[in-house]
């Protein structure tokens, strides 16, 4: 199990992180100019903060020297200093985490038990609801999440007046939290809910029409019995993939959603950071990006196997 | 099966007129709405400045945020400009990027997937890990780290989605010059000593282009997506430059104020267009995957 499942899954998310930190710190290099230009935003600056910043980048050493420094500090947790707010990178982002994670596992919790939830009840009640379901999950997952951000404000928050239109209420407690993140959560799962109910739906449909599914149901086996032990248990593969996925690319839907409703979590800070130029922040948000994507897909892939003995027997064999 | 052989009867004794083949599409009634819009919108994309009936970029700060006047059915923008005009002038900014991306992203898939499957060996295999590399790399985070690196505006974003979105075309493609490489007209081209080059593109791209045409129509419904996401977010196309990405973004204040009109219209027809394309690319997936 360890050598021929978990080492190679393993070893290839750690060569992907790896590659990924080269892209990230080499962006700084691909930008046009030099970098001391472009890191003071082609302000005139003054010798010493000229030289302050070749140090701080260690820009008269080679590139790998300069790599193997930045990666270093990383994981020692020096992100380097905000050109912004003049503040520690590592300090900052910290601040800013715990409205993106609970915006996060908010919606989370939309897609797992709408999404699959609207896809099993399609799934099992063929019909013209069925239909009318799937054509607004194909329709809903298509509309661009700002725009449902803007609608939900729109009409919850200006015309019944049910909800706070901005702020993430970190000051007041924790219901006071769940009503200013409420609309938020809701916007970034929309379109995640309907693609993980039409993946749900139709992988279980899949299994229905199996033929130890049709036997079960020909010899008058109780349809409840059925459906839980045949149908989900095997349909169950899909959907466990497609909500890790869809949970995964959440963080960076976070960098819309909190821009839309003016939070202050990462994926706004993301966005800021690009608009002033303060690439030290960008780089480090970025990286936590693709890390949290990567292995919340290898989380989905270990999980997989636990759940599924067919996969694991598939491995030994 | 069956529409299969009727269809072969009637190539078998005449050549299929338009009507036949417009019917053969099978699209269903919501795949013909999504065609009518598609064409609605590249008409708008097209001739949507010439058909605007006031100039986009007039500004009167007196009728800021009014609502609809005689002439005017949508309303007055935070600045006092013709909603309806910017809404219609905006459809060529907003249409034009994903066309980009998809244009971009499907030739240098199609170039790298084409030539794997032909070559297999280590240039397939280094394609193959180029792509699982790029799938780690979410679309919108690499336009946005596009936009850091070279500044604000559509051209950096663009690049970055149509590399982002190269693997998933990519690997479609692949898979299915893959299977048209071991058929026998194939081998007969070899036998007869044609050279590969003529072979891949004049015989493998021509026979994998609807693969490419389905999988483009989706992904531009995703470009749409992501790059009015930029825009949005401030970092593409720039006042006052009309975008109905950025028109969203713009109209907010007008929500808070009770006015949502510039708001509604430009994220409805981004909507609406979004689904047009994504419903058209999902049909006609299926219908090439049933053939």
């Amino acid at each position: 199990m360890f050598r021929d499942f978990l080492l190679p899954k393993v070893g290839m998310a750690a060569i992907t992180i790896f590659a990924t930190s080269a892209v990230v710190f080499g962006a700084l290099y691909l930008a046009p100019g030099d970098p001391v230009t472009f890191l003071t935003k082609g302000r005139p600056a003054d010798p010493a903060t000229i030289a302050a910043i070749t140090q701080q980048y260690h820009l008269n050493d080679p590139l790998i020297t300069r790599y193997q420094l930045w990666v270093s500090g990383v994981l020692h947790g020096d992100l380097g200093q905000s050109i912004m707010f003049r503040q520690d990178v590592t300090t900052l982002v910290g601040s800013r985490m715990p409205t993106t994670l609970w915006l996060v596992a908010m919606a989370s919790v939309l897609i797992v038990t709408v999404g699959i939830g609207v896809g099993l009840f399609s799934a099992l009640r063929p019909g013209k609801l069925d239909d009318s379901l799937m054509l607004g999950a194909t329709l809903a997952a298509a509309v661009p999440i700002f725009v449902i951000a803007i609608a939900l404000v729109s009409f919850f928050s200006i015309r019944l007046g049910w909800f706070p239109t901005f702020g993430s209420g970190e000051s007041g407690g924790f219901l006071d939290r769940l009503k200013h993140l409420t609309l938020p959560a809701v916007a970034l799962a929309f379109a995640a809910v309907a693609f993980v109910a039409r993946i749900t739906r139709a992988s279980l449909r899949e299994e229905m029409d199996k033929e130890h599914v049709r036997a079960a149901r020909s010899r008058g086996l109780a349809s409840s019995d059925v459906v839980r032990r045949h149908v989900v248990r095997n349909g169950f593969a899909p959907i466990v993939t497609v909500t890790g996925l869809t949970i995964a690319g959440l963080f960076v839907g976070t960098a819309i959603i909190e821009k839309a409703f003016a939070l202050n979590g990462i994926g706004g800070l993301l966005i800021d950071a690009v608009s002033a130029g303060d690439f030290p922040v960008v780089q480090a948000i970025a990286l936590l990006m693709v890390i949290v994507f990567i292995l919340t897909n290898l989380g989905t892939d270990l999980l997989q196997h636990y759940l599924d003995p067919r996969q694991r027997r598939a491995v030994k064999e | 099966m069956t529409t299969t052989t009727g269809y072969q009867a009637i190539t078998l004794r005449e050549k299929p007129t338009v009507v036949h083949r417009i019917r053969g599409l099978e699209l269903g009634v919501t795949g013909w709405i999504a065609v009518v819009l598609v064409v609605v919108f590249t008409i708008m994309a097209i001739a949507g400045p010439a058909l605007a009936p006031h100039d986009p970029y007039t500004q009167d700060l007196l009728r800021a945020n009014n609502p609809p006047a005689p002439g005017y059915p949508l309303g007055f923008d935070y600045e006092g400009r013709d909603i309806l005009s910017r809404v219609l002038a905006g459809a060529r900014t907003s249409l034009l990027g994903p066309l980009l991306v998809v244009i971009l992203g499907a030739a240098l898939a199609t170039l790298l997937a084409v030539t794997a499957a032909w070559a297999r060996g280590w240039w397939d295999a280094s394609v193959n890990v180029v792509f699982d590399f790029l799938l780690a790399f979410p679309g919108l985070l690499l336009a946005v780290l596009s936009v850091a690196v070279f500044g604000k505006g559509l051209v950096a974003p663009v690049v970055a989605l149509a590399i982002a979105y190269m693997p998933a075309m990519g690997r479609i493609v692949r898979s299915g010059a893959r299977s048209e490489t071991s058929m026998d007209y194939v081998t007969a081209l070899r036998a007869l000593g044609v050279p590969a080059r003529l072979i891949v593109f004049r015989h493998l791209v021509p026979n994998v282009t609807p693969l490419i045409i389905a999988q483009a129509t989706t992904l531009f419904g995703f470009a749409l997506l992501d790059l009015s996401a930029i825009s949005f977010l401030g970092l593409g196309v720039q006042e006052p430059q009309p975008d109905w990405g950025l028109m969203v973004n713009t109209g907010a204040a007008g929500v808070l104020l009770g006015h949502p009109a510039e708001s509604l219209s430009a994220g409805t027809c981004l909507a609406l267009a979004a689904c047009a394309f994504t419903v058209l690319g999902l049909r006609l997936s299926r219908r090439i995957e049933g053939r």
